[in-house]
């Protein structure tokens, strides 16, 4: 078995054609009890929801949430701007 | 009476069809996990990377969860730092050199295992039973990432587009054949036993039912037919491509 490091990033990028960056972005609401509301925990950059909903599991993994979800924040509509 | 209550307490030692299965789960789970932690570091995104972490967990954890049971069979704990000789797919003997090559293993292998660890579901085995359930569980989001991300570099450009599919080439017959050939014996006879729920040509058709709708959208062609698999460099003890 060959356990050498693994290429770097910079290596990997360039062989794969260019950096690969996520600009959607999605805020993720959760909570951990049926009696409290969603709050927000946080914010993923993912172009794909899919890997949206990875990314948000597996970073925001601090607690056994009952409920997670993402809402796009383009669809977010400003009632008062800060 | 005591003597068959004893049998069916304790799994035969010399039970080689059940053993090779544990074998080539643990062993594979546990390359998995090392090749994606090698990447914890180097994904293309930050995101990216700790989804590779908590992946590279998974899989080791699964394969944790695994040797244990080779004390059923050897009489003697093993670690896998101790294995000489691991029965894992040749993909997995070397780091991946690219990000692609990372999302063709998590799209292929993984999902192998996890077709594999589905048909262990009902399993008459208990101890392979309880932790197929749960391995099964925490999989949906690995199929998840490799498939977006599939469908992400395929999308990527060209560039992206022939890195992958390069990757993809790669692996394809390896971990198709890792179910085994039509008519496998050992897996013939773990689905008689109820081990398994499946025969080779199940399985296969399952994983190929998961994996090629994804590659037909992304517009990859697929790298070689069942038809030409290559069985005459098949390891059947080690279930993996001879060198």
């Amino acid at each position: 078995m060959n356990t050498s490091p693994a290429p770097t990033a910079k290596q990997q990028s360039s062989e794969a054609g260019g950096w690969i960056e996520d600009r959607k972005l999605w805020e993720v609401y959760a909570r951990r009890k049926y009696d409290e509301p969603l709050y927000q925990v946080g914010t993923v950059a993912a172009d794909d929801p899919d890997l949206g909903r990875v990314y948000a599991r597996t970073i925001f993994n601090e607690f056994p949430w009952i409920e997670m979800v993402l809402i796009p924040r383009d669809t977010i509509i400003p009632v008062i701007e800060a | 009476m005591v003597e068959t209550a004893a049998a069916a307490a304790t799994p035969a030692k010399a039970d080689p069809a059940l053993f090779a299965l544990i074998q080539t789960l643990a062993d594979n789970k546990y390359w998995l996990g090392r090749r994606y932690a090698e990447w914890c570091t180097a994904a293309p995104a930050l995101e990216a990377a700790v989804a590779a972490a908590a992946m590279a967990q998974d899989e080791i954890g699964h394969a944790r969860s695994q040797y244990p049971l080779f004390r059923d069979f050897t009489g003697q704990d093993v670690e896998p730092e101790g294995r000489t000789a691991f029965h894992s797919l040749r993909a997995l003997d070397e780091p991946f050199r690219s990000w692609s090559e990372f999302v063709a293993a998590n799209f292929l292998v993984d999902t192998a295992l996890t077709v594999m660890f589905e048909a262990a579901y009902d399993s008459s085995y208990d101890d392979l039973r309880n932790r197929a359930r749960r391995i099964v569980g925490e999989e949906g989001i690995h199929w998840l990432h490799g498939k977006a991300w599939v469908q992400r570099l395929a999308t990527a450009g060209a560039g992206s587009h022939r890195s992958l599919s390069d990757s993809l080439s790669r692996i394809w017959a390896e971990t198709a054949m890792w179910f085994g050939p039509e008519s496998d014996a050992e897996i013939e006879e773990l689905r008689r036993r109820t081990v398994l729920d499946r025969d080779s040509e199940q399985l296969r058709s399952a994983y190929l039912e998961r994996v090629l709708p994804v590659m037909d959208t992304s517009a990859i062609a697929t790298p070689m037919g069942m038809a030409d698999l290559p069985w005459d460099r098949w390891d059947g003890e080690r279930r993996r491509l001879k060198g």
